[in-house]
Formats: C-alpha cells, sequence, structure tokens
C-alpha cells in the first residue's frame, strides 16, 4: 500500500469518527437548548409588556396582593407538608431500602415492582385510587376517621407520601447497595448486634446518601399536583399547594400568576438539585 | 485458643453446595484452608463464623456446639478479603471499635491499641484514614482491629491476596510470628500454595464444595490422596497405573506405568500400598536431573532414565524443566538455579533422571 493509500485510510476513519461525535453532540446539545429556551421563555415572558395597561408582567405580579397571599400561603403549605412528607418516607423507607438491600426476599420481584408502581402509575390515576381506597373500602374508611385525610391538609401529605415515598426507597436501596456488607459482619464480628451495626456501621456510612435522597423526596413531594387535587383538593388558603395554586391560576385567566409560581418552582427546582449534586447524589433519581 | 470441628456441615447457597465437611483445627494451630477459586473456601470459613446458617452438621468450638449461635457471640476474629476497614474511621478508631463495643474503659483501649500497633509495626498509622493505606498495611490494620478483642478463633479470609509479591513474603512470616505471639487458632483462606507452605500447621485441601484432604503441609503435599490433590499441589509427574506387582519381601513393588512405558520401583516399607493404586505421583523437586554421558547404562528398575530437556522456564530460585525419555514419557524436575549452571541446561541436552523409590506416591 503506498503512503498516499495510508494517509487517505487514515483521514477516511478520522472522519468517520468526528461524524459519530457530531451526531451525539449535536443531539445532546440539541435537547439541552430545549430545556433552556423552555426555562427562559417563563422569565422572558414575564418580562414582557401586558397590552392593556403597558406594564410589565413581573410589575403586575409584583403589586398584585391578592396574588402574592395565595402564592405565599401555597409556598408555605408546600414547604412543610413536603418536609412532613419527606420525613414520613425517610422513616418507612430507611427500613425497607436496607431489607431489600441485604437480604433475599421472597417473592422479591414483585415487591420490586410494586414499590416501583407509584412511581410508574400516571399522577392522575394515584389520586383516583387513594380516593376510592379511602372513601369506598372498609379499611381506607376507618383509617379516614381515624386520620381524617379526605380534602384535607393532612390528604395532601397522604397523596405525598404515597409517590414519594417509592422515590425515596429507591434512592436509599441505591446508597445501601454501595456499601460494602462486609463492614456490618465485621462489626458483628466485633461484637455488634445486627442493629448496633446497622446504625454504627452502615448509617454513618450511608448519611450523604441519605440527605440526598431526602432532599430528592422533598423536592419530589413539593412538585405533586394531580394525587394531591384530586384527593386532597384544590381550596385555595387551604389545601391549593404550589402546583395547584398555578393550574388554579392558568384557569382563571391570571397567567402572569401561573408563570410567577412556575418560575418559583423551577428556582426551588434548581437549588434542590444542586444540592443533591454537591453530596454526591448520583444519576439514580428518575 | 480454640479447637474447631465442623461434623457434615452442608449448606447450599444458590447454585453453590457444600457437602458434609469435617474439620478438625487443633488450638493454637495455623489451619490453611486451600483451594481453587469457587471450590467454597469463603463460604465455609463465612459458615464458621455464623455468617450462614448451616442446612445440616454442626459447628463446634471446643465442646460447645455454636451452630445456632449469632455471629457476635461466638468470639470470633474475622478479616475480610477486601480488610474492610471502615473507611469514615481513622485507623485508631478501627482498632478500638470492638474495645469501645465492649464499653472498655478509655486507658483500656488506649492500652491494647498500643500493645497491637506495637505488635504490629503500624503505630506511625494511627491518624490516617484506610483509604490513603497501602494493601500490606490496610492487612496489618485489619489483623490488629480483628486481634482487639481477644478473639478465640481468627478467620483469615485471602489475607494476602491484595499485596505485592514481596509484601506477601514478608507478611507471612509476620503472620506466623503473630499467631505464635498471640497463640490464637488461626484458619485462613488461601489459593497460593506458596503462601500456604509458609504459614501452615495444618492444610485441608477443598474442591467443588468437598473437603479431599486434611493433614500436614507435607501429608498433603508428598502424600496426596487424590489426582485433583496431586494436580492441584503441583506435583506434575503423575502416571496412570497399568500393573503393581508387589515383591515378595513385602518392602518394594513394581509399578508398570504411562501405558506400560514407564517401570517404577516403589518403596512399599512402609505399608502405604492402596488396595489397587490408580497413579503414580512424584513431585518435580524430587526428581534429580543429572548430565548424561553417552556411555551411560541406564537400568529403568533403578528408577533411573534418559531424557531431553524440552523447555527450561525460570521460577526464581529454581528452574522447571520439562524432559521426555525417548519413548515419550514426560518429566518435570526443579532444579535449584545454584545448580543448574554444571548440568549446562538447554533444549535438546540429554540428562539422566533419578527417582528415590521412597519418592514415589501411589494413589
Amino acid at each position: 500500500m503506498s503512503s498516499n493509500q495510508e494517509t487517505n485510510t487514515m483521514h477516511a476513519g478520522e472522519g468517520r469518527d468526528l461524524f459519530f461525535r457530531a451526531l451525539l453532540f449535536s443531539l445532546l446539545f440539541a435537547y439541552v437548548g430545549f430545556i433552556l429556551a423552555v426555562l427562559c421563555a417563563d422569565v422572558l415572558w414575564l418580562g414582557r409588556h401586558d397590552p392593556g395597561t403597558g406594564k410589565s408582567y413581573l410589575y403586575k405580579l409584583a403589586t398584585d396582593v391578592e396574588v402574592w397571599e395565595e402564592t405565599k400561603a401555597a409556598f408555605w403549605l408546600s414547604v412543610v407538608s413536603a418536609f412532613v412528607t419527606s420525613i414520613l418516607a425517610l422513616i418507612v423507607a430507611v427500613p425497607a431500602a436496607y431489607a431489600l438491600s441485604r437480604f433475599r426476599l421472597p417473592f422479591a420481584k414483585v415487591i420490586d415492582t410494586l414499590i416501583d408502581l407509584p412511581i410508574v402509575i400516571p399522577p392522575l390515576i394515584a389520586g383516583i385510587s387513594l380516593l376510592v381506597f379511602f372513601n369506598q373500602t372498609a379499611l381506607g374508611v376507618k383509617l379516614n376517621d381515624l386520620l381524617d385525610v379526605v380534602y384535607t391538609r393532612r390528604g395532601i401529605v397522604v397523596a405525598q407520601f404515597f409517590v414519594a415515598s417509592a422515590f425515596c426507597i429507591r434512592a436509599l436501596k441505591a446508597t445501601f447497595d454501595q456499601i460494602n456488607p462486609r463492614f456490618e459482619m465485621v462489626a458483628r464480628s466485633l461484637g455488634c448486634g445486627p442493629f448496633r451495626a446497622f446504625w454504627s456501621v452502615s448509617m454513618p456510612l450511608a448519611k450523604t446518601g441519605l440527605m440526598a435522597g431526602w432532599i430528592m423526596t422533598w423536592a419530589r413531594a413539593m412538585g405533586e399536583f394531580a394525587p394531591i387535587m384530586v384527593f386532597a383538593g384544590a381550596t385555595p388558603f387551604h389545601t391549593a399547594v404550589l402546583p395547584v395554586t398555578a393550574f388554579l391560576n392558568l384557569s382563571s385567566g391570571h397567567i402572569e400568576a401561573a408563570v410567577g409560581v412556575t418560575v418559583l418552582m423551577i428556582v426551588l427546582a434548581g437549588l434542590t438539585l444542586s444540592i443533591f449534586k454537591k453530596l454526591g447524589g448520583q444519576g439514580y433519581l428518575w | 485458643m480454640v479447637t474447631v470441628r465442623t461434623e457434615n456441615l452442608t449448606i447450599r447457597l444458590g447454585e453453590f453446595h457444600l457437602q458434609r465437611i469435617n474439620l478438625h483445627v487443633q488450638a493454637g494451630e495455623h489451619f490453611v484452608l486451600l483451594g481453587p477459586t469457587g471450590a467454597g473456601k469463603t463460604v465455609l470459613i463465612e459458615c464458621i463464623a455464623g455468617m450462614h446458617h448451616p442446612q445440616s452438621g454442626n459447628v463446634f468450638l471446643d465442646d460447645e456446639d455454636v451452630t445456632t449461635k449469632r455471629l457476635e457471640e461466638r468470639g470470633i476474629g474475622y478479616v475480610p478479603q477486601d480488610y474492610a476497614l471502615f473507611p469514615n474511621m481513622t485507623v485508631e478508631n478501627n482498632i478500638a471499635f470492638g474495645l469501645r463495643i465492649r464499653k472498655a474503659s478509655a486507658e483500656e483501649v488506649a492500652q491494647r491499641v498500643k500493645e497491637l500497633t506495637d505488635l504490629l509495626h503500624i503505630d506511625s498509622l494511627l491518624q490516617r484514614y484506610p483509604l490513603t493505606l497501602s494493601g500490606g498495611e490496610k492487612q496489618r490494620v485489619a489483623l490488629a482491629r480483628a486481634l482487639a478483642v481477644r478473639p478465640r478463633l481468627l478467620l483469615l479470609d485471602e489475607p494476602l491476596a491484595a499485596v505485592d509479591e514481596s509484601t506477601r513474603d514478608r507478611l507471612c512470616g509476620e503472620l506466623k510470628e503473630i499467631q505464635r505471639h498471640t497463640g490464637v487458632t488461626v484458619i485462613h483462606v488461601s489459593h497460593n500454595f506458596e503462601e500456604t507452605l509458609a504459614v501452615a500447621d495444618s492444610v485441608g485441601i477443598l474442591h467443588n464444595g468437598h473437603l479431599l484432604h486434611t493433614g500436614k503441609p507435607e501429608d498433603v503435599f508428598y502424600r496426596p490422596q487424590s489426582r485433583f490433590v496431586a494436580e492441584f499441589t503441583r506435583a506434575e509427574n503423575i502416571f496412570a497405573i497399568d500393573t503393581v506387582e508387589p515383591h515378595p519381601d513385602a518392602r518394594t513393588a513394581v509399578v508398570l506405568a504411562d501405558e506400560e512405558r514407564l517401570q517404577l520401583s516403589v518403596d512399599t516399607a512402609n505399608g502405604e500400598l492402596p488396595p489397587s493404586p490408580t497413579c503414580a505421583v512424584i513431585r518435580p523437586e524430587r526428581v534429580r536431573l543429572k548430565m548424561s554421558s553417552p556411555e551411560s547404562e541406564i537400568a529403568p528398575s533403578n528408577n533411573c532414565f534418559v531424557a531431553r530437556v524440552r523447555e527450561v522456564t525460570n521460577k526464581g530460585a529454581l528452574l522447571r524443566v520439562e524432559t521426555a525419555t525417548d519413548d515419550g514419557t514426560r518429566w518435570v524436575a526443579l532444579v535449584p538455579v545454584s545448580l543448574s549452571a554444571d548440568l549446562l541446561l538447554q533444549r535438546g541436552q540429554s540428562v539422566e533422571i533419578g527417582i528415590d523409590s521412597s519418592d514415589i506416591h501411589l494413589l
């Protein structure tokens, strides 16, 4: 083979590599650009002027006391309910995730599928199912008599908990899977019982993963909409959390209020995701 | 110091099956469980430790049946293959962990940590974290942590697998010294032949979930009880036996082997002739080589043969010499490098092979 032919072959190979990389990166950047464009559109829209008043939508939003009060109430309701939900989810998820990670369970695949189900089923369906359970079944009705959750603020926590706990279990199982079970075996050979080995060895090692999982569970609970609207209702100043408030504003023609809540939620999501990444959270969340 | 005994220990873990293991480890002994990867060595020591519960059979520490006892109640020190040092604790806290669990006073903890760090020469590592330690340092820290609580039995799962060759040789000596110093009974899992010879008082060979042979290293290596053990311990000269003719004096026997190409005179004075032997085994280090001269008259009955060198491989202090006789019998010898110059070993060189009749083992 002559040196010219060799050069041509090498160039053809390099060309194919370049084409392949260009294809990958163009699709990647196209999608990232699409996300950025959608997020920026909200902020840019708020800066536009209302043809009726000549003032910007942002100005209109900032001077509307009623919208402020409603958004403030929804914000605190969302923050507090998501906090309570994330704590309850942790209480259930830590032992559940540890059991899934460490023990061979009978019907493990069935249990695994059932845990994923609340994440995968459409949120509206989750809300309807909760309503049916607490309104139409003997056990559910008894529980509702005891806890008073249907169309109440407590119902917000129940609706969030139904989905967010599954999410939390998944995140924490990934954390426990990364911790070598031999640490606990060694701790037990040194005199710890199973609970103490878990508490003194595995829990400190899982600390960062637990924090990351907890934060993302909180964020997920903050974002719940359909199950809350169906199960807890959509009454402003009572059961309307931030996403529900955005929807109510949109339905009643208060576009600037809906977009304002949207921007607020995007900022909150961005902040929680940054903290999650800072804590070393990995791409196991979906 | 404790005697360890298992009786018909059977455990099934998924596809893996450990079958009717009867093991006896004397108090204060360094017992090495040797076998290829996947033989069940780790499962067996984890079962002795109490991490798995057997389907049947029992584990005894001295005369106490501990089969149903929990891991933390057995008084066993455990060093896993990856050492499993707690990564979020300093070396000092790792070593002191078991003592603090037992609520030892701060003085007791400090004194015991000092004793062990002096014994294992790791006093300079106390404030370091496991991530910053070398393989050898991790091994010592894991050993110190296991010894801190004065276990009755120490289980070491391939403790030298993650260290380089030169460190391994040094650590073998230190392991033996520590075992003598503390007097603790040790069960040590290994797949390494040299490591086993360096530390073992007794050896058990495990294969496919079966304990094939236990005994002193010299018994296992020079008098294996099965072909697998002979092959695994690298007794490279293994010949299928065709016929055995015991001599009337009952002190020797003549064996025809390797499709009747090989006649061996075997010493049976110690009464070890099995009823129907199938293999003759001669370890390569027991094969003597010397330069053959053209006028050499070799009488096969004297266990002497002329062969040609096929391959010479340098194994450090030894040379592995592969030879073949004219009728195709393959012999392997291990020759000290210091003697190799006299033999002028090279491919095609004619050599004389000599075997002592007492070095031939029939199984």
